[in-house]
């Protein structure tokens, strides 16, 4: 039981994990989505983004004013190829030859 | 501190991946399904104008100055519709072959039957033959293309996954 190359301690954590792998399948998603989707209050995803883009993993962008006011997220280059890394070494400890993009989500 | 993760973790870990990939290729579709019905009409609407008017008898300087007008006003108008979305999926999960042909295929349906209709109305006398060349252009737009550029841009489920 080994943590390979690749292996990304900071996204590993689940709720972390699940936020960078769905900026991963998106060139960005808005900050309500990635809430909704994952079920996470405000505080909850702030504080997971704000760690994310500390580590220069992803970038916030604020568009609009007043009501229509939104907030973008993307991944940066440097955190796609973390993401991709990370994934890479949980096939390794698993051992399995499928790969995300040609697998089956599950709902 | 050293972290430790077994193989069932790890498999957790891919199968919140491929879940995330499938939420977003499901929202993608969700939202051109729930969005298109207004653009397709609009765009539908915007089409008839322009060749009713392209189709009339004008110099070719006045077409051409439509046509970049056209262009003008349709593709910020696209770009717009497209920041409404709340997620745009990453190139990578895009079917690229399957949605550039469909794109083709609709694109050019549209094209053929303008350019045809009105090479066709050119030899008939029926009256007011840009209206009905607009009127054939906008049918097959709403009917055949738009169903077409819907489902390429909603060919965002990763290759080889069930739909």
């Amino acid at each position: 039981v080994t943590t390979p190359a690749g292996f990304d301690e900071l996204i590993h954590p689940s709720t972390r994990l699940a936020v960078v792998a769905l900026l991963a399948a998106s060139e960005w998603a808005e900050f309500a989505f990635v809430r909704n989707t994952l079920e996470l209050s405000d505080s909850a995803l702030s504080k997971q983004l704000h760690t994310l883009e500390e580590a220069g993993y992803l970038e916030l962008k604020k568009e609009g004013v007043g009501r229509g006011r939104r907030t973008r997220v993307r991944l940066t280059r440097r955190g796609r190829t973390a993401f991709d890394g990370h994934v890479a070494a949980l096939r390794a400890i698993v051992g399995s030859t499928a790969t995300p993009q040609g697998g089956r989500a599950t709902r | 501190l050293v972290l430790v993760v077994d193989r069932e973790q790890a498999g957790a870990g891919l199968e919140q991946v491929l879940r995330a990939q499938g939420q977003v290729a499901d929202a993608a579709e969700r939202e051109v399904r729930d969005g298109s019905r207004g653009e397709r009409w609009s765009t539908a609407a915007a089409l008839w104008v322009f060749v009713a008017i392209i189709g009339a008898d004008l110099a070719s300087w006045v077409e051409l100055v439509l046509i970049v007008v056209f262009g003008a006003v349709m593709i910020p108008w696209g770009v717009r519709n497209s920041r409404k979305r709340k997620v745009m999926p990453h190139r990578s999960q895009y079917q690229g072959g399957r949605m550039m042909a469909l794109w083709l295929l609709g694109a050019g349906l549209v094209g053929g039957t303008m350019l045809l209709s009105g090479w066709l109305l050119g030899r008939t006398e029926l009256p007011v033959p840009s209206l009905i060349q607009a009127t054939l252009t906008t049918l097959v737009f709403v009917f055949l293309s738009a169903p077409l550029i819907e489902r390429a841009v909603t060919s965002v489920r990763p290759a080889g996954s069930e739909r």
